[in-house]
């Protein structure tokens, strides 16, 4: 997996390409949190070049999802597609992410 | 031989006995009355040249010379005879370190100066090497002993001082034994002795005693020796103080032995905590209704997994759940043991499967961090309205062998524990007798190869396939509750 972080104008931008298991979904977790502690709520996740996520990947968005709600922002996804879109749909995510 | 004096005379002899050293004759002034051949060679003049020049021009070009001194010198010379070490020069420049010899003389000329000129070039350098090795041995930060044959200590440098606490008078003529701690087996010395006597190296760790009775570490390496025949004349042993090293593998060894102890009782707790979670599966059912039979295969010793069923035999009903909670670990096996208890409570309920399964969502968010979750699948069989009802709470996937469908459903649904108050869909599927269905772990399912999807579609190479990737001990845990319709 490959992650490219920035912010602009107080948004997260977050574009993620290749394969993410639980290892680099551990990571992405923890420097996700770092930027919710710095007080960001609002993430834009582009999944466009990502082939391939896990369930513990999927978790990682969704703890990213509930501590934004809680803080009034949240995260909006783009770029699904193939099997990573179909995997969105059939674990009903769609309905938790504003997805573009 | 040749003579190039032609004078007859008791000290000209000389001049052919000893052709390997320069001589010349002078007279008291210096002047070179005569010069033999090995003079010529060494200061690259003839002999004519030779015996235009004098003494002092052999000096190296540049040198200021005291003349009275030097008369002075010859004066002494010829009185008592002298011998110095000094640099000349030769007629191409080469600069020579010489030893000079003179004696006086008298002749039928009057009196004259034998002087025999040795070139010590070779000597110089050999002494350089040997103070260069001497101030190795001296300055090194080993230890250096050099024995006899027999063992009998002749030589220790400072740091042998330093670390034994022995001064060299101390120890010189006395056998290197009076280091010994007692503490390295008789067999070590042996050996040692047998080795270094062979006329090879050795080299070990020894424990040895200071003077102060303390005990210390060395690093050994012991080679004899020998003389030009070959005869073993000295024994050489460099040694590095190595307690630190020791003491550090010590503590190693210690760590490790504890670690290694803390994890036989980790082990043990874990083998037990396998025990009991393998001791909640519920057995295999062959009835007349069916024949369920579970595959199960934890990658650590406790699993993430479970499957449990309720058979409801008055209403021929079957209740079951397989579900995955993340990870492998022992909160794992707790966070699995309290979803079964909560499975079981749905047993009871009315409802159908989708209201169980929200339900359970609803009880089990409270418990999981904000990431963990687990992703779960429960089904309920009628074998009187031979229908199955099933809804996903993240196990998206199950297989089925009927006549409506054929290999791999997909079934949406979110993942059970993720986000509270989630509503969960049903779906139901018509069997008959001799049907099947698979239900597995996402684990399991992801260890199937992506060439053999495609026999999922027949009910023996589907119970085949699973079978193999558990024979083999997956990386990750791998369930499935096989069930085949009578």
């Amino acid at each position: 997996m490959q992650k490219d972080i920035a912010v602009t104008s107080n948004n997260v931008i977050v574009t993620l390409s290749g394969s993410i298991y639980v290892e680099e979904a551990a990571a992405l977790r923890e420097e996700l949190l770092t930027y919710i502690e710095k007080g960001h709520k609002n993430f834009y996740i582009n999944m466009t070049g990502v082939d391939y996520i896990d369930s513990s990947g999927l978790g990682v968005l969704v703890a990213i999802q509930k501590r934004s709600l809680q803080n009034g922002g949240g995260v909006k996804l783009s770029g699904l597609k193939g099997v990573v879109k179909e995997l969105f749909e059939l674990t009903r995510l769609t309905k938790v992410f504003e997805i573009e | 031989m040749e003579t190039n004096h032609g004078k007859e005379d008791n000290f000209y002899y000389l001049l052919d006995k000893r052709p390997q050293d320069a001589i010349l004759f002078l007279n008291m002034e210096g002047r070179i009355l005569e010069a033999n051949l090995a003079a010529q060679e060494l200061y690259g003049y003839s002999r004519e040249q030779l015996l235009t020049m004098d003494i002092f021009q052999m000096r190296p070009a540049g040198t200021k010379l005291d003349h009275a001194k030097a008369l002075e010198k010859l004066k002494n010379a010829w009185e008592k005879g002298i011998l110095v070490e000094g640099v000349h020069q030769s007629r191409d420049g080469k600069i020579i370190p010489v030893e000079i010899s003179a004696q006086g003389a008298r002749t039928k000329d009057g009196k004259i100066i034998v002087c025999i000129i040795r070139d010590i070039t070779c000597r110089k350098l050999a002494k350089e090497k040997l103070y260069k090795l001497n101030q190795a041995v001296e300055q090194s930060a080993s230890t250096v002993v050099i024995t006899d044959a027999q063992g009998v200590i002749e030589y220790v440098n400072p740091k042998f001082v330093v670390t034994t606490g022995y001064s060299d008078s101390e120890v010189i003529g006395k056998n290197p034994r009076i280091l010994k701690s007692g503490a390295n087996p008789p067999e070590v010395y042996k050996e040692l002795w047998e080795t270094i006597t062979g006329g090879k190296e050795w080299r070990g760790e020894l424990q040895n005693r200071r003077k102060d009775g303390s005990l210390y570490w060395e690093m050994v390496a012991i080679s004899p020796l020998r003389n030009s025949r070959g005869q073993i004349t000295h024994y050489l042993a460099i040694k590095e103080d190595i307690t630190q090293r020791k003491q550090a593998e010590e503590t190693l060894r210690k760590v490790m032995n504890e670690l290694a102890e803390r994890e036989k009782i980790m082990q043990k707790q874990l083998d037990l905590a396998a025990k009991v979670q393998r001791g909640f599966l519920p057995p295999d059912i062959d009835n007349s209704l069916m024949r369920l039979e579970a595959i199960y295969q934890p990658s650590h010793h406790v699993s993430g997994d479970f499957y449990d069923y309720v058979l409801d035999e008055d209403n021929n009903t079957l209740f079951g759940c397989l579900i995955d909670v993340m990870g492998h670990g022992l909160s794992t096996a707790l966070q699995t043991a309290a979803l079964r208890v909560l499975f079981k409570q749905t047993a009871d309920m009315t409802g159908g499967v989708a209201q169980k399964l929200s339900w359970l969502n609803d009880a089990v968010v409270p418990y999981f961090a904000e990431d963990v979750f687990a992703a779960a699948i429960l089904f309920e069989i009628d074998f009187n309205s031979k229908t199955l009802t099933y809804a996903s709470g993240g196990i998206n996937y199950f297989i089925a062998h009927t006549k409506a469908r054929r290999g791999i459903v997909k079934v949406p649904g979110m993942f059970l524990g993720m986000l509270a108050h989630t509503e969960y869909e049903q779906y139901t599927l018509p069997f008959a007798s001799g049907d099947g269905f698979v239900f597995l772990s996402d684990g399991l399912l992801e260890m199937i190869p992506a060439g053999k999807m495609a026999l999922l579609n027949g009910w023996d190479d589907s119970c085949k396939i699973l079978r193999q990737i558990v024979e083999k001990k997956p990386k990750d845990d791998a369930t499935a509750v096989i069930i085949q319709i009578k």
